[in-house]
């Protein structure tokens, strides 16, 4: 997966250090591109979806995670929606080769529908007590509500 | 790291005998991913060679190629139950496309596969 950050592990003497910057720098990703679910490029979404699994997929390797299950079953919730606009975005792009007008245009109809979706759902978990409260908190980054603000 | 290795591999075992399977290839898809994931968060702590890294991106991202055109292929399914008659016209053509894609990348990725003898047994 692409523009994955690399992580440095030096100074952590703990397993439980080690996850939480795991978990810092992911979440740090995700929040470092979500400014693509508001804009028009395609490959942004798509960069930010793949940091979305990347958080996930770091979470669920942590077997101790329990109280993070509802964030990566927002995730992926969220990379769903993202992925089915990609799939279409794709899809737009074969139409296009085509010359099939008509399947670009529901395609890339379908595309924003699913961005919508995905957009809500990421926004959604910002609000207070939101989903993505305790991950906020484990990680060390600020919960003040929407935007979150690094200390 | 280990668990996903196991698991990737499994998978692809699984998908090799019954390459046609778009479930199989999605399994196998879902669990490269995973185990490229474990790589790049853990990889340099657990010395992961670099030649294995790239079998495993690779296999991913040809992997990839099968799983979007079977994704698509559904969808231009989707879209033929309710459109009008020019529109089929098109979707055929697009189908068309997408399953040469697909017989391509599924080349691709069986010949991958192939310089895996232990997961052809």
């Amino acid at each position: 997966m692409k523009d994955a950050r690399e992580i440095a592990f030096a100074g952590v003497t703990s397993q439980d250090q080690a996850i939480q910057r795991l978990l810092r720098v992911r979440f740090a990703e995700c929040l470092e591109k979500q400014e693509a679910l508001t804009g028009g490029d395609d490959d942004a979404v798509h960069a930010f979806r793949l940091a979305c699994k990347r958080l996930r997929y770091a979470i669920e390797r942590w077997e101790e995670a329990g109280d993070l299950k509802p964030v990566t079953e927002l995730l992926s919730k969220i990379a769903d929606e993202l992925g089915a606009a990609h799939d279409c975005v794709v899809l737009a792009k074969r139409a296009s080769e085509c010359n099939a007008h008509l399947v670009v245009r529901r395609a890339l109809q379908d595309r924003d529908r699913y961005k919508t979706r995905g957009r809500r759902l990421w926004y959604g978990a910002f609000n207070a007590h939101g989903t993505f409260e305790p991950l906020a908190l484990f990680t060390g980054f600020h919960w003040d509500g929407a935007p979150l603000v690094s200390i | 790291m280990e668990k996903q290795i196991t698991s990737a591999a499994d998978a692809l075992a699984c998908h090799c005998r019954k390459p046609r399977s778009a479930k199989r290839l999605h399994a196998a898809r879902k669990a490269l991913a995973r185990l490229r994931a474990a790589l790049e968060d853990l990889g340099t702590l657990a010395g992961a060679a670099p030649d294995f890294r790239e079998r495993v991106w690779q296999l991913h991202r040809c992997a990839g190629k099968v799983r979007n055109a079977d994704v698509l292929l559904d969808r231009i399914e989707g879209y033929r139950e309710y459109a009008a008659q020019d529109e089929s016209e098109q979707l055929r053509e697009v189908r068309a496309a997408l399953r040469k894609r697909r017989k391509r990348a599924r080349s691709e990725l069986d010949r991958l596969l192939r310089k895996l003898p232990e997961l052809r047994a």
